[in-house]
């Protein structure tokens, strides 16, 4: 076979694929754009069929000859039609077309008819040039340079009002037909003035196959491009969308996100007219116009929807309704995060009012008390220093003693409350310093000793050498609360041991253990909070309860990133146990450690160090670069010199939690933009998203499920990432579409069958995710298919969901015994509920499943 | 020649809190003058020749802080010590305190011996002071 041919045969079975594709997508959805587009390739490939038909029919040669002529003339008109779907094209040109299509037709008829060509049509042409002749293949000429010219002008126009693959596509056809009418040019031109059969007409021959052949490619990717391809360019698209808004200033108003959205839609689908209507009338719809409405997936904006007009007739829609589709989501999650963060920003604004309102009103209160208590204790300090000489002063002496003890004591309360309502405000400055905390618990101890000895209490001390860096004062503040407390509780002849142990994690444990009375276990859970006394029966100790004392330890000890515990045994005795960290800050490093250029980098932020592990060798063996902290604090030091390609976090962390991370990373401009992955065992998805997580995935987490999602993040990596598939086993076609219309657009892979048998056998063979299946097929029910489904050990382990026109009747129910995952009623919320359950993790478990699968058959 | 005793001006609106002044100090050897708003501690500076001030903070005409000028701005007054006996005890009160010129500070409630030992103490540097004359 010669070059030549091979050539012709491609260039055959191209226009005779595109035909039939055009030929099939008309025949689904029989508008008049899809005529149009059968109609340009159906009159070319008649063109090109008409040799290999009148090759194996020589019959229909004549009939054949006799069609060709006006098939072929009549292309560039239709191309012109088509492309007045993309762009107005004035009327008087699409007449003129039409016209000059006619006269042409008429022409070259009336020519052939008469002889005119002389022995036969094209093929002689070089042989006898006839000043008609010239004239008519000059005027041909003239015709399809105008109208290829003009209609690859309206689809380039076109296309640069758009966006996505509609705009890839509409480029490509003007190529296309560019090339189509260069080809056409060529074929003409040579016509005149190369001799038929000479060596250059044979290599002309080549060029123009290989124009025609490029052309049809064109068109091809143009009409009926594969999936991947559709994909990828509005994977862009979205990607800059998302982009764009993150980068907006956090709490930024809402009104922003749908500004932006709004601007991405029109631009993706240059349609006149886009709102986002968040409740109340639909706008009016402008003349000529189509409507589609993208309503919202949210629950704070039921209502809320994307309204747009689009021309009546228009290329390449689904394609545009499916990318406006994804905008929406986008825009949407990002609303309601903005929503979430600015009423957050408003609690949180109310809360610190309030707060600051209560130290205002606690700084009033102990200037208020103070006053009498300053009379109370002074002059009954007076009266104690009177010198009595009689029964009756010494009397008024006791009991003005009394008068002072309980007016210091009241003084300590107030204190107490000035203390805790400024820990509580976060106004406590600690100053730390590094100091030995033996000396001072001994010296503490020390001016307790008095008090120890009058009630013949013995102080057991055991304090090892121990270092610490804390607030001086404030420790001491706790030392000296839990002894006196100890001292206050502790019958006389106790004991009280005070001890320091140097814990587990670089920390200090001090125990603080008397033989008092014990606190009884219902109280064991409040003794740390504000104005509560431990109930021991006793009025006495009832009235000396420990009020604020233990209240503002805690609240040192945690202002010291420490903890504070107790136990206790009723009439054996209590220990208090608090525990502070030796260093307090972790110590960070300046700069984050070098990675390998070339590769994209993931900043990883987890303490645990097996997890950390496990994450550093997923992500390295998929390519990736990996940078690893365990400390909340160490991550932000390290992106101010440093800018990861995605963020894996970790929620609970020793120093900062996971949320007030990203919410630092949202609030600076410079790591906004920084995808961030949560990865916890915290399941708050709703809180991950709202501030700010591109995604949240619950631990444990599969190697399959960390590399996809990090995949979709930075998808233009070379990342390998995975599709779902999900199996609809249905005989309604309708339904067909709507879950594909549903689950394609989220990057799920549809796959159909229309009967039970044929149901089957795909999902042995193509092992798919999820089965969606019909609880009412023809052949047999979906009952019965899904305990074979259950019982093939191949098909086993994949989920089901069931669908069904009305809920199921209990009987029905039972029979799917437990068998599937869920039963989806038909109707309007039927798929959001499937998207819920695909959302919630479901996803992980469909892929660790198939993973499963898949390491069993491997080994 | 007698040295009368140290006069010390009490400025104080509480009467109680001021007869626990009057207690304590005239117990511990001074003369006392108490004036009961900013107003009459103004009036009574006009003329008297106080050796110390107790200041109150919170007056029925105004905060005590702003007699300190007057008292700092006259010649005859300027080395008189200042001692802001306040229920005002926040850090940043006792800071602006001391900023305003106070030579010292005690929280209320008072206590005996520290309100007898800071007043002696006031009264031996201010001493200095007027040797200095």
């Amino acid at each position: 076979m010669t070059f030549d041919a091979i050539l012709t045969i491609a260039l055959d079975i191209a226009f005779f694929a595109i035909f039939a594709f055009t030929l099939a997508d008309y025949v689904r959805h029989r508008d008049r754009v899809r005529l149009v587009i059968l109609l340009v390739f159906g009159s070319l490939t008649m063109v090109l069929a008409a040799a290999p038909i009148r090759a194996i029919a020589p019959a229909l040669g004549p009939v054949l000859a006799f069609l060709t002529l006006p098939a072929l003339l009549a292309q560039p008109v239709l191309v012109l039609w088509l492309a007045s779907y993309v762009r107005h094209i004035p009327r008087a040109a699409l007449i003129g077309s039409a016209v000059a299509f006619i006269a042409l037709t008429g022409g070259v008829v009336a020519l052939t008819a008469t002889g005119g060509f002389g022995s036969g049509s094209g093929s002689s042409a070089g042989a006898s040039r006839s000043p008609v002749l010239v004239a008519i293949v000059l005027a041909l000429l003239g015709y399809f340079l105008i109208l290829e010219v003009g209609g690859a002008i309206s689809f380039a126009l076109a296309a640069r009002a758009r966006a996505g693959a509609s705009r890839t596509r509409l480029v490509t056809a003007a190529l296309a037909t560019a090339l189509f009418g260069a080809a056409l040019v060529i074929v003409l031109g040579a016509g005149v003035a190369l001799p038929a059969g000479s060596e250059q007409m044979a290599a002309v021959n080549v060029v123009i196959r290989i124009v025609a052949l490029l052309s049809a490619l064109g068109y091809l990717a143009a009409f009926a491009p594969p999936r991947a391809l559709r994909k990828l360019s509005q994977q862009g698209i979205v990607y800059d969308f998302v982009r764009d808004l993150n980068a907006l200033p956090t709490q930024a108003e809402v009104a922003r996100v749908w500004e932006l959205l709004v601007k991405a839609a029109r631009h993706a689908s240059g349609a006149a007219r886009v709102e986002v209507v968040l409740d109340g009338e639909t706008p009016a719809l402008g003349p000529g116009a189509r409507r589609v409405s993208f309503p919202f997936n949210s629950a704070r904006w039921p209502e809320g929807r994307l309204e747009m007009d689009l021309p009546a007739n228009v290329l390449f829609l689904d394609d545009d309704v499916e990318l406006i589709g994804l905008l929406v989501d986008r825009a949407v999650q990002s609303a309601e995060r903005e929503a979430f963060l600015s009423e957050r920003e408003g609690m949180i604004n109310e809360l610190q009012a309030a707060s600051a309102a209560k130290s205002d009103f606690l700084a009033a209160m102990s200037h208020e008390l103070r006053t009498p208590l300053n009379a109370i204790i002074g002059f009954s300090e007076l009266l104690t220093e009177e010198d009595g000489v009689d029964e009756a002063s010494s009397t008024v002496k006791s009991y003005a003693e009394h008068i002072h003890g309980s007016g210091l004591h009241l003084l300590e309360l107030v204190n107490d409350v000035l203390d805790l309502a400024r820990v509580e405000a976060g106004r406590l400055d600690l100053k730390p310093i590094q100091f030995p905390l033996n000396d001072l618990v001994r010296q503490t101890v020390a001016t307790m000793q008095p008090l120890a000895d009058q009630k013949q209490l013995r102080l057991v001390l055991d304090l090892p050498d121990v270092s610490i860096d804390a607030d001086a004062s404030r420790i001491r503040q706790v030392v000296l609360n839990l002894l006196s407390n100890a001292v206050k509780f502790t019958g006389a002849g106790g004991e009280i041991r005070v001890a320091l142990e140097l814990g587990p994690r670089d920390d200090v444990l001090l125990t603080v253990a008397d033989t008092g009375h014990g606190i009884p276990p219902a109280d064991i859970d409040r003794i740390f909070e504000a104005f509560h006394q431990a109930d021991a029966g006793d009025m006495k100790i009832r009235h000396e309860g420990t009020g604020l004392g233990l209240a503002l330890t805690r609240q040192l000890v945690e202002a010291h990133d420490g903890s504070i515990g107790v136990t206790s045994e009723l009439g054996v005795g209590s220990t208090f146990t608090v525990r502070l960290p030796r260093r307090r800050p972790i110590e960070l490093t300046e700069a984050p450690p070098a990675l390998p250029a070339g590769k994209p980098s993931v900043l990883v932020i987890e303490d645990d160090p097996a997890a950390q592990e496990l994450l550093r060798v997923h992500l390295e063996g998929a390519g990736y670069a990996v940078a690893a902290t365990a400390s909340g604090r160490q991550a932000l030091a390290w992106l101010t010199k440093m800018r990861p390609d995605a963020m894996i976090l970790d929620i609970m962390l020793p120093d900062l939690d996971g949320w007030e991370i990203l919410q630092r990373l949202k609030a600076d401009p410079a790591t906004r933009s920084v995808p961030v992955m949560v990865v916890s065992i915290v399941d708050d998805r709703q809180l991950g998203l709202a501030l700010g997580a591109v995604d949240y995935l619950v631990k444990p987490v599969s190697r399959e499920l960390l590399l996809e999602a990090l995949g979709r993040l930075t998808f233009t990596t070379k990342v390998l990432t995975r599709t779902i598939t999900v199996l609809v086993i249905d005989a309604d076609r309708d339904a067909l579409g709507r879950y594909r219309r549903a689950l394609e657009p989220e990057g799920f892979r549809v796959i159909a069958a229309h009967d039970a048998e044929s149901g089957r056998q795909r999902a042995i063979d193509d092992a798919p995710d999820l089965i969606l299946l019909d609880a009412m097929l023809p052949d047999v029910d979906g009952f019965e298919l899904t305990s074979e489904l259950r019982n093939d050990p191949a098909t086993a382990t994949i989920p089901i969901w069931v669908t069904a026109p009305g809920s199921l009747a209990p009987d029905l129910k039972a029979r799917l015994n437990g068998n599937v995952q869920g039963v989806l009623v038909q109707g309007d919320d039927a798929l959001d509920s499937l998207r819920g359950w695909l959302d919630t993790g479901h996803r992980s478990a469909a892929i660790s499943r198939r993973a499963a699968r898949l390491s069993q058959s491997g080994a | 020649m007698t040295v009368p005793e140290p006069l010390i001006l009490a400025v104080e609106d509480e009467p109680r809190n001021a007869a626990l002044l009057e207690a304590i100090l005239t117990r511990a050897g001074y003369r006392l003058h108490v004036a009961e708003q900013l107003g009459a501690a103004r009036a009574w500076l006009a003329d008297g020749a106080p050796d110390l001030v107790l200041l109150d903070r919170h007056l029925p005409d105004g905060d005590g802080l702003d007699l300190i000028p007057v008292i700092k701005s006259s010649p005859r007054l300027s080395g008189v010590p200042i001692l802001l006996v306040s229920a005002s005890v926040l850090p940043q009160d006792v800071e602006a305190a001391m900023a305003a010129g106070c030579d010292g500070f005690l929280p209320k409630p008072v206590r005996v011996k520290p309100l007898v030992d800071e007043v002696q103490r006031l009264l031996l540097d201010g001493d200095d002071g007027k040797l200095a004359d």
